[in-house]
């Protein structure tokens, strides 16, 4: 099934790489000037590909494990990737050694390590990797 | 010679020399951790070492790629996990000498032949990277638009999954790699109005993104508990180390295997789009066929061990030549010291062997260095590796983690490489997950704008006549050469067919 999905999904990219490409501008003297010319063949490969993928996914069991991940790895990597996203959301703000020590010390606890040395270690990580990229490679971090 | 001698004089800089010893140790710790890549970690160091005068950021780079394929075969050997991909076959033959007492022979076989894999790869480098490129010289658009065609074919049909797959995540890579200006009219191509996407999508922390978060959200959502199995394997580990150094009968028994070991790896590195995994994979394959002592093989071979250490590291080699040569990578390292190399101002491919020979024997210079101290130090790491081993997952990963994001912030100081790597982790653990081939994606991004400008730019000259590609012949061989990788699988696919 994720086969399936994934060939879907591939030739609906591909149809809005290729609307995409019908809206640049066209070129002059000969078809091979169009800006569009080059994307357009991307697109049709991804379309005819994504067919077969999508093909191949329905009639055809996956030779590889693709059964869901079980709950609590899923709630976890979902944790993680939410985890990054807020970090991301909040860069800028506040200060960078206060943002990244929390965000390791959660990431260390979501992949159950013990709370003193997840505190430990991410104090000196964060401390270190703000010493490398503040002074030695002088990146202005806020 | 004389530019040879001046390259090393230069790389024989303390400066320089430091930042290779650096890079070496580093190296030697993410090959012996398995999870890490060669290909992770120099995606991750390239942006950090952006700073440095250009010797001495390759130096921590070439440092790192050398002693990390070396020393994935530390924890193939004493742990039946491989370090890198590039180890793979490493256990075959290493882990059965550990259980049987010869540990130490194994790591020593490892660093020694290693090192006479590499220093052979770089020797054909210096005899063929030359020659190779001023015939490259004569390339027209149409003979480059082939060889970046067979370039994305190759790294398809010997992806080893699906080639729909592989060709799915090739042509993704090149539809990524349209992001940005028209490369002949500089007209914007789906920036969708944002200055940030004027450039295109930026490599660096893309490639940081699917190599370095996707491995990472990969792991961590899928093994997250595996550091619990490894204590108990580590437990396993074997403490007496024993004699490292082969004896002289030992020596002449496996020098056929060592041969053909490191002609296979600097064969399989120059095509493009192999790695080192299939060198030493094949490099196993050759040599146990051609071998009096099959039977032993699989078993704690020292000629299958010796075979497969010189075959992955003399893999280096081949892949230098093909990507400094002709701008193509050899492998998803190459690929990524293409990145490097041009954030340094240099283009990799033939002009480069013209216009900056300087720097070719800089290059040069660094990996006979960089294998000199992994020979040096890779004795006296092999003995105490089982320390690095034990690091605990978490501290790892999340290491990896904010040098990733910040490192992918560093190149440019714009949030958006952030996004972008991490929309390339996002993609990097489906592509995992799912089983689609990451290399490709890489590939297409370098080889996408090459391939559509040459392609454009010959059927120009052409009047629109696609002939053109058919019609001269170094362009008609690399496409035949496209539809025999492309048909290959299917060929190998049909025969087991038959076989069964």
């Amino acid at each position: 099934m994720a086969d399936f999905l994934f060939g879907i999904c591939t030739v609906i990219f591909g149809v809005i790489l290729y609307w995409g490409a019908n809206q640049l501008p066209g070129g002059v003297l000969t078809f091979a000037l169009n800006p569009g010319f080059f994307p357009k063949i991307v697109a049709g490969g991804l379309i005819i590909l994504g067919a077969i993928l999508a093909y191949q996914g329905w009639k055809h069991k996956p030779t590889y494990d693709e059964g869901k991940l079980n709950k609590e790895l899923g709630l976890r990597f979902g944790a993680l990737l939410g985890l990054v996203f807020l970090y991301l959301i909040l860069w800028g703000r506040g200060s960078f050694l206060l943002n990244t020590l929390i965000f390791l010390f959660l990431c260390q606890l979501i992949m159950k390590y013990r709370v003193l040395p997840s505190l430990l270690s991410s104090t000196v990580i964060t401390f270190l990797t703000w010493i490398l990229f503040t002074q030695a490679f002088k990146v202005h971090l806020f | 010679m004389p530019d040879l001698l001046v390259a090393f004089q230069q790389v024989l800089q303390p400066g320089v020399l430091l930042y290779l010893i650096l890079g070496t140790t580093l190296g030697l710790v993410v090959g012996t951790l398995p999870g890490l890549t060669a290909t992770m970690a120099v995606a991750i160091l390239t942006p950090l070492t952006f700073w440095l005068p250009p010797a001495s950021g390759l130096g921590v780079l070439i440092g790192v790629w050398n002693a990390a394929i070396f020393s994935g075969g530390i924890s193939a050997i004493l742990l039946n996990i491989p370090g890198t991909p590039a180890s793979i076959a490493s256990t075959f033959d290493g882990y059965p000498m550990a259980k049987k007492g010869q540990a130490g022979l194994a790591l020593g076989i490892n660093v020694l032949y290693s090192f006479i894999g590499g220093i052979f790869g770089i020797v054909v480098f210096l005899i063929a990277a030359f020659p190779l490129a001023r015939f490259a010289l004569s390339f027209g658009p149409a003979e480059y638009f082939a060889l970046g065609l067979f370039g994305l074919s190759m790294m398809v049909a010997v992806s080893g999954t699906s080639v729909v797959k592989g060709l799915i995540t090739g042509f993704i890579g090149l539809a990524l790699s349209l992001v940005g200006l028209d490369p002949m009219l500089a007209t914007p191509r789906f920036n969708f109005g944002s200055t940030d996407l004027i450039t295109g999508l930026s490599f660096i922390p893309l490639m940081i993104g699917i190599f370095g978060l996707g491995e990472v959200f990969y792991q961590m959502a899928i093994a997250p508990y595996q550091s619990q199995q490894e204590s108990g394997k580590k437990k396993e580990s074997l403490t007496k180390i024993g004699r490292m150094l082969v004896n002289a009968k030992e020596f002449i028994q496996t020098l056929p295997a060592a041969i053909i070991g490191s002609v296979t790896g600097v064969i399989i590195g120059a095509i493009p789009g192999t790695g080192a995994d299939i060198a030493s994979l094949l490099g196993w394959e050759f040599s146990r066929r051609a071998s009096k002592r099959k039977e032993e093989y699989g078993k704690g071979s020292i000629e299958g061990l010796v075979a497969t250490c010189a075959a992955n590291n003399a893999c280096l080699g081949g892949a230098l030549t093909t990507m400094m040569a002709l701008g193509i990578p050899g492998d998803a390292v190459t690929a990524v010291l293409i990145g490097s190399f041009m954030m340094y101002g240099v283009q990799p491919g033939p002009a480069m062997f013209r216009d900056r020979s300087d720097f070719v024997f800089t290059v040069i210079g660094l990996m006979i260095l960089a294998n000199l101290f992994f020979l040096v130090t890779g004795f006296i790491f092999s003995r105490f590796a089982g320390g690095f081993i034990l690091l605990p997952k978490p501290i790892m990963w999340s290491t990896i983690l904010i040098l990733s994001l910040v490192g992918s912030f560093s190149l440019n100081n714009r949030l958006f490489d952030v996004w972008v790597a991490f929309l390339g982790g996002i993609l990097g653990f489906l592509f995992r997950r799912y089983q689609f081939p990451i290399g490709p994606i890489i590939l297409a991004l370098i080889l996408g704008p090459m391939v559509e400008r040459n392609f454009r730019t010959a059927l120009i000259i052409s009047h629109g006549n696609p002939t053109i590609f058919f019609s001269r012949p170094i362009s008609l061989i690399f496409i035949l050469g496209t539809a025999l990788a492309l048909m290959s699988p299917l060929f190998l696919y049909k025969r087991k067919g038959e076989e069964r």
